[in-house]
C-alpha cells in the first residue's frame, strides 16, 4: 500500500513540476520522495530507482542525470554500513550528492533546499512507516 | 538457486541499468514520456479551466450585468475585473502578433496552447497541445523564437527550447552583414562567430537569417546583454537573452513547411 501511494504521490509530483513551473516556486517533490524512500529503506531500490528513471526522462528528457547516483545509494550504503555501522551521516552525504545535479539543471538554490528539506521530512516520516508495517 | 541468484544478481542489475542508460541516449525517451503524460498534464489543469468556464456562464446575459453594477460601488470586485481584462487584453494582443507573424510564405501556421513547461528557472522545454505539428517545426511567441518541436504525435508536441544547449539558431543583425550562431546555454544564450571588430552593441535584437533553411528570415531571436573581448581571439563574448517569453506567454505558434 505505502508503494503504490509512493508511486502515485510521485507521478503527481512530476505533473506538479511541469504544471505549475511558473506561477509556484516549489520543490522537485518526486525525487523529495523518492530519495527519502531509499534512504528510509534500502530494499526499495527495486522499484524507487525505475520511478527515478521516469523523472529524469520526464523533466530533464535525459537518464543520466539524478539516477545514476541514485543507483549508487544501496551498493555504498551497504559497504559505508558495513565499514563504520549504520548512521545518519552517510545517509546525509547520499541525499546532498544525489540532489546536487538540481542546481546544474536551471533550478534555483532555493527549489534544491526545498527539495532537500522535503527529503528530510519524507525519510523521517517513511521511516516510521516502514517500522510500523513490519 | 538463491546462490546463483546472490551471484549473478548485481551484474545482471548492472548491464540493465547499462543497457537502459545506453537506449536513453540514442532514443527520444524523455520527449516521447512527456508526450506521453501530456493528457495527464491536462487533465490536472482541466478542473482550473471547468471553474473558469463555469463562472463565464453564470456571468452572461443580465447576471453580469448586475455584477458590473454591483463592481461599481466594490473596489475589490473592480479590480478583479481589470485584472480580467488585462489578461484577457494581452491574450488578445498576443494572438494578432501571432497572426502577423503567419504572413511568412513557405510555411503553414498552427496555434498551440502550453500545457506544461520544465520546471527549471527558464523552461528549457516545453509540452504544447497542437495538432498537426511535425519534428523540427519552428515555434514562436509573438515577440519572436522559442525553439524547435522535438517529438510530436497527433495531438500534442515536445518542444526545446533555443535555451537548450543542442538548439543552434543561424542569425544576423537587421540591415548588417553580420553572420552568427545563437546556442543554448541553460539560462542564457551564446552568440558564436562575431567579429570583436563588427561586435553589435549591447540591446541589439538579433534575427534568424534564414540560413540553413530551418528558420523562416526575420523573426527576432535574441537581445544582446554583454559583449567583452578575449584576449587573443578574433570574435568576441557574446552573450544573449531570448526576445520570446515563453514562461508568460500561453499560447504559441508552430510553422510547418508547405
Amino acid at each position: 500500500m505505502t508503494t503504490i501511494s509512493i508511486l502515485l504521490l510521485a507521478t503527481i509530483g512530476i505533473l506538479l513540476n511541469m504544471n505549475a513551473a511558473v506561477t509556484l516556486l516549489q520543490p522537485d517533490w518526486a525525487l523529495a520522495l523518492l530519495t527519502g524512500t531509499m534512504l528510509a529503506r534500502r530494499t526499495t531500490w527495486r522499484w524507487v530507482l525505475p520511478t527515478l528513471l521516469f523523472h529524469d526522462l520526464a523533466l530533464f528528457w535525459s537518464a543520466t542525470i539524478f539516477f545514476p547516483l541514485a543507483a549508487l545509494i544501496p551498493p555504498v550504503l551497504i559497504y559505508i554500513d558495513g565499514q563504520i555501522g549504520p548512521a545518519l551521516p552517510q545517509r546525509m552525504l547520499m541525499l546532498f550528492a544525489v540532489s546536487l545535479p538540481l542546481l546544474g539543471q536551471g533550478w534555483s538554490t532555493m527549489q534544491w533546499l526545498l527539495t532537500l528539506l522535503l527529503a528530510v521530512i519524507c525519510w523521517y516520516i517513511l521511516v516510521l512507516r516502514f517500522r510500523y508495517e513490519q | 538457486m538463491r546462490q546463483r541468484r546472490r551471484k549473478y544478481g548485481p551484474w545482471l542489475w548492472l548491464i540493465a541499468v547499462a543497457s537502459l542508460l545506453l537506449i536513453s541516449r540514442h532514443t527520444p525517451l524523455g520527449q516521447q514520456v512527456n508526450l506521453g503524460i501530456a493528457p495527464l498534464l491536462e487533465a490536472m489543469s482541466a478542473p482550473v479551466e471547468w471553474w473558469q468556464e463555469f463562472s463565464l456562464w453564470w456571468r452572461r446575459s443580465g447576471q453580469l450585468q448586475a455584477e458590473l453594477l454591483r463592481a461599481n460601488n466594490d473596489l475589490k470586485k473592480q479590480a478583479a475585473l481589470l485584472s480580467e481584462l488585462q489578461v484577457m487584453r494581452e491574450e488578445n494582443r498576443q494572438m494578432r502578433r501571432l497572426l502577423e507573424a503567419r504572413q511568412i510564405a513557405g510555411f503553414q501556421w498552427h496555434a498551440a496552447k502550453i500545457s506544461g513547461r520544465s520546471p527549471d528557472e527558464m523552461s528549457q522545454r516545453l509540452i504544447v497541445f497542437t495538432e498537426g505539428a511535425k519534428p523540427d517545426d519552428v515555434v514562436v511567441t509573438s515577440d519572436g523564437l522559442v525553439g524547435l518541436v522535438d517529438e510530436a504525435t497527433p495531438n500534442h508536441a515536445a518542444v526545446r527550447t533555443i535555451l537548450d544547449a543542442a538548439v543552434a539558431v543561424p542569425v544576423t543583425v537587421a540591415g548588417k552583414s553580420i553572420a552568427a550562431l545563437v546556442r543554448g546555454k541553460g539560462n542564457t544564450l551564446q552568440v558564436a562567430f562575431v567579429p570583436w571588430i563588427s561586435a553589435p552593441e549591447v540591446g541589439t535584437i538579433l534575427v534568424t537569417s534564414g540560413a540553413g533553411g530551418e528558420y523562416p528570415a526575420g523573426i527576432p531571436v535574441a537581445r544582446i546583454v554583454q559583449v567583452s573581448q578575449i584576449p587573443g581571439d578574433v570574435f568576441a563574448n557574446i552573450v544573449a537573452e531570448p526576445v520570446s517569453n515563453w514562461r508568460r506567454d500561453s499560447w504559441l505558434a508552430i510553422a510547418s513547411r508547405d
